[in-house]
């Protein structure tokens, strides 16, 4: 009966219609589920906590400062090859970084940067497009496709207000060729400075004086110094020539007086009251350039004059410098390959974090700068300005003449015999802040002269020039065919920090010089160079050892001619002895290194068992302890 | 006290009572030292950070979690003492949550007993702690995850072997699913957009997001939802066992 049927059917059991529910909760769960994950994934906008003690993953207020004050729109373009990409997951999760920290600026810029993410096909039309914009591909992707993995970026016509992107046209264009995940530690800096080269009209111009071929040699094909490439990025570099200076002009935002040598009266006047108007000085000097060709000066027999000094200048600001002295230090040497082995170079410094000022702007978040024989400063008893030291030595350092450095230029170990540190930290580079007088009182009846400058005026002072060159901080690397520049010391920010900062644009300061993600074993490596260092004795020793002997050996020469039977007999006894010292001191070499090595392998092994044997081992100790003890108060209660 | 915390209480205590919980620890803690020392080579690559220590979690997880969630439910059922549980006063999730917890807070001290990595990663360099705590926060995130499916899976079967079988298995998917290697394997036949979604599923591209120092609010609510999600479905098999 129908009717009846559907009474039934209305009335059955409230348990069923219970299952039923559970069943659709069920299903509604997994049909809610996934989307929610896939929503709250994609369009969530990104809040989180950076836990990394760099704040690797945060904006530095510089950043934010750029991206606050744009004033144009700017467009964005990440070409990234997923395809190629698909065996690179190094390259891939490096990506990933590069994407949120774009997506990040862009959420920042509220409208002002437009970001577009294109995957340049092979033979496409985004494949040209990349080209065009100045990307360079890399070899090495999978099937041999090339990997294009860079950001062009172009800078609107027309202000902020109103009108859409769409219909601007682009005023500039520069673009990040290849995303180098070995430059990781930059990247933001890589992509703020695009942002805030893209939003300045013109560079600020900056001078350059130099008795160094800093700027390289378009005759012989030779490229500037690094150190003036990554400047003339950021600044208009406009050389000047000493030997005809009479003035500096206004505009010039920040002078680099690099390696004054004989600078004319002139030039010297014209820097002085450059200083004394409120322009801004970098002056570099050394005891020794290594890298001033010149040749044997007229006054010097031994060796070529390549120190530099500016003498007049120092005494009128109050600063002591002295350019016959040489600041060594044993506690910073710089590792060195010397002829094959590896040593430790006092007169080449390796300065840290802990002779950097971290209290500056300038050198705060930078991690090694690279120096070499290099001076001091101090201040004169009449000083009337202040030293503030960026750049020190350790306490173990010890001031020697420049001769000295110079002869043991074949043997520098050698500068280590008679080792006294002095027990102070020596000024390697300054800022001195002040005011200053002229140099120049006589010529005051010249028109515009000035005779005092207005108080806290600033010269940054450097007693190095060689950390100017390229060798004491990068070193060409090729990586997927692509010849990059690997940096290995913060020498180039360090001279673009001070140059930024005098030039009053610090935006890009706070953002320059993150330490890497890179923390080797400092134990492991401590170990490895004491083992060196023993193993560099020992050979020191057994080479004398065996020169003794080939001395000997050749002592007995002369003797070959007079009697030849005797000496025969001799040399070759003495011959046989040298060949068994030589294999006894080559086993000895062999043994010594094992030892050594031995040392780390010992520590590595018993790491190994502290982790993962001795824990478990307490763990099993633990458990039995707490079964005897449960058995025994169970049998005890029985 | 709570009936969460009784619960959580007995659960806890049931582990410790039989050897079972010291066999579970020795072999996490041996096995992660080993793939640390070995397969991770964390030693001779001389970078003080604990990469290779977390990398190899997930795969430590997919054995351990399914072996101590699989007896959660399955057993409960099999010796008829589901039954007597469900008759006392408190409710399914009050069960769900207090075991749940007791299995997750096991892979905490699991997680805590491996100190001795990270005294070992200070001792030979400086790392950077920060990192090496939201990698902790991290696995033993992704470790709810894995213990909420096992705690659901579990009360799907009698049948412990089952649960354990079922539990790794999702799992695995779970890790897998975001791998580019999968991906592509699927590029050809799948639209792009589905492709992108079904890669934000992936449990191991939100734990790694966590152990590079980042604390994402869309990675803790993906592994909040998860662990949720999973928790109530559990809750939701229980309650269909209950009505039949």
């Amino acid at each position: 009966m129908p009717r009846s049927r559907l009474h039934r059917l209305l009335a059955t059991p409230l348990h069923l219609t219970r299952r039923g529910a559970l069943y659709g909760a069920l299903a509604l769960l997994l049909l809610l589920f996934v989307p929610l994950i896939v929503a709250s994934s994609r369009w969530l906008h990104a809040s989180r906590v950076d836990l990394t003690t760099d704040k690797l993953y945060t904006l530095t207020p510089g950043t934010l400062h750029i991206v606050d004050t744009l004033q144009r729109p700017l467009r964005l373009t990440l070409y990234f090859s997923e395809h190629a990409t698909r065996d690179l997951p190094q390259l891939r999760s490096y990506e990933q970084r590069v994407r949120e920290m774009l997506q990040e600026m862009v959420a920042r810029s509220h409208g002002r940067i437009r970001l577009q993410i294109i995957d340049p096909v092979p033979y496409s039309d985004d494949e040209a497009s990349a080209e065009d914009n100045g990307l360079t591909a890399a070899n090495g992707g999978s099937n041999g496709e090339r990997v294009f993995f860079g950001l062009a970026g172009s800078a609107m016509s027309g202000g902020l207000e109103n009108e859409a992107m769409d219909d601007r046209m682009p005023e500039k264009a520069l673009a990040i060729a290849f995303f180098d995940p070995a430059r990781e530690a930059f990247l933001e800096y890589d992509i703020a400075r695009l942002l805030y080269e893209l939003n300045q009209t013109s560079k600020p111009p900056i001078g350059v004086i130099s008795s160094l071929p800093v700027q390289g040699n378009p005759v012989l094909g030779a490229p500037p110094w690094a150190v003036l490439q990554q400047l003339g990025q950021l600044f208009d570099v406009q050389s000047l020539d000493a030997s005809t200076l009479r003035s500096i002009d206004e505009h010039i935002k920040v002078l680099l007086l690099i390696h004054p040598k004989r600078l004319p009266p002139d030039a010297q006047y014209a820097i002085d009251q450059y200083v004394l108007r409120g322009g801004h000085l970098a002056v570099f000097v050394d005891p020794d350039a290594e890298l001033d060709a010149s040749p044997y000066a007229p006054d010097s027999t031994t060796f070529p004059d390549h120190g530099s000094d500016l003498p007049r200048l120092f005494k009128a600001w109050g600063v002591s410098y002295d350019p016959h002295k040489v600041v060594l230090d044993r506690a910073r040497a710089l590792q060195i390959e010397l002829a094959g082995s590896s040593l430790n170079h006092p007169a080449m410094l390796d300065l840290g974090t802990q002779e950097l000022n971290r209290n500056d702007v300038v050198t705060a978040s930078l991690q090694r700068i690279n120096v070499s024989t290099a001076g001091y400063f101090d201040l004169a008893a009449n000083a009337h300005a202040r030293l503030l030291p960026l750049l020190q030595s350790s306490a173990e350092a010890e001031v020697v003449p420049t001769q000295r450095v110079l002869d043991a230029s074949s043997d520098p170990t050698s500068l280590l015999q008679d080792y006294k540190p002095d027990n102070a930290h020596y000024v390697l580079a300054a800022r001195l802040r002040g005011t200053f007088d002229s140099a120049f009182p006589e010529r005051a009846g010249v028109a515009g002269h000035r005779a005092r400058s207005a108080p806290d005026a600033e010269v940054i002072l450097v007693a190095d020039t060689d950390l100017l060159s390229d060798r004491l901080w990068v070193e060409p690397q090729t990586i997927l065919g692509q010849t990059m520049m690997r940096v290995f010391a913060n020498n180039g920010d360090f001279v673009t920090n001070l140059v930024d900062n005098l030039s009053g644009s610090s935006a890009l300061l706070s953002i320059r010089g993150r330490s890497t993600s890179q923390r080797p074993f400092t134990r492991v490596q401590a170990l490895r160079n004491v083992a060196d260092q023993k193993f560099l004795q020992k050979e020191h020793e057994l080479e004398r050892e065996l020169a003794d002997t080939r001395r000997r050996l050749d002592e007995l020469q002369p003797a070959k001619g007079s009697h030849a039977s005797t000496a025969t007999t001799e040399q070759r006894r003495e011959i046989e002895q040298f060949r068994q010292r030589q294999l006894a001191i080559n086993k000895e070499l062999r043994d010594v290194q094992h030892q050594l090595n031995a040392e780390i392998d010992a520590l590595g092994l018993r790491l190994k068992f502290i982790n993962i044997v001795l824990v478990p081992a307490l763990v099993v100790l633990l458990g039995l302890l707490y079964g005897w003890r449960r058995t025994r108060h169970g049998r005890r209660r029985r | 006290m709570s009936p969460v915390n009784a619960v959580l209480r007995r659960e806890l205590r049931s582990y410790f009572v039989t050897p079972v919980a010291y066999v579970f620890l020795v072999i996490f803690l041996v096995l992660a030292g080993i793939l640390t020392f070995y397969a991770g080579d964390f030693y001779e690559r001389g970078q003080a950070d604990l990469q290779p220590f977390f990398t190899m979690h997930p795969w430590l997880y997919l054995i351990l979690v399914p072996a101590i969630t699989m007896r959660m439910w399955a057993e409960e059922a099999k010796g008829g003492t589901l039954e007597l549980l469900l008759t006392l006063p408190l409710t399914l999730w009050q069960a769900m949550l207090g075991k749940f917890l007791a299995a997750w807070l096991f892979i905490g001290l699991a997680l805590l007993l491996t100190f001795p990595i990270w005294i070992t990663v200070n001792y030979l360099g400086s790392p950077d702690n920060g990192v090496i705590l939201a990698g902790y926060l991290g696995s033993w995130l992704m470790a709810g995850s894995f213990v909420a499916i096992g705690a659901c899976l579990s009360a799907l079967t009698r049948s412990q072997v089952v649960a354990f079988i079922l539990t790794a298995l999702v799992c695995v998917l779970l890790i897998l699913v975001g791998q580019p290697q999968v991906l592509d394997f699927f590029s050809g036949t799948l639209p792009r957009k589905l492709i992108n979604a079904v890669a934000h599923l992936s449990m191991l591209r939100h734990f790694e997001a966590i152990a590079r120092g980042v604390l994402d609010a869309r990675d803790l609510i993906y592994f909040l939802l998860s662990t949720l999600g999973w928790l109530a479905a559990g809750v939701l098999l229980l309650d269909l066992k209950r009505t039949r």
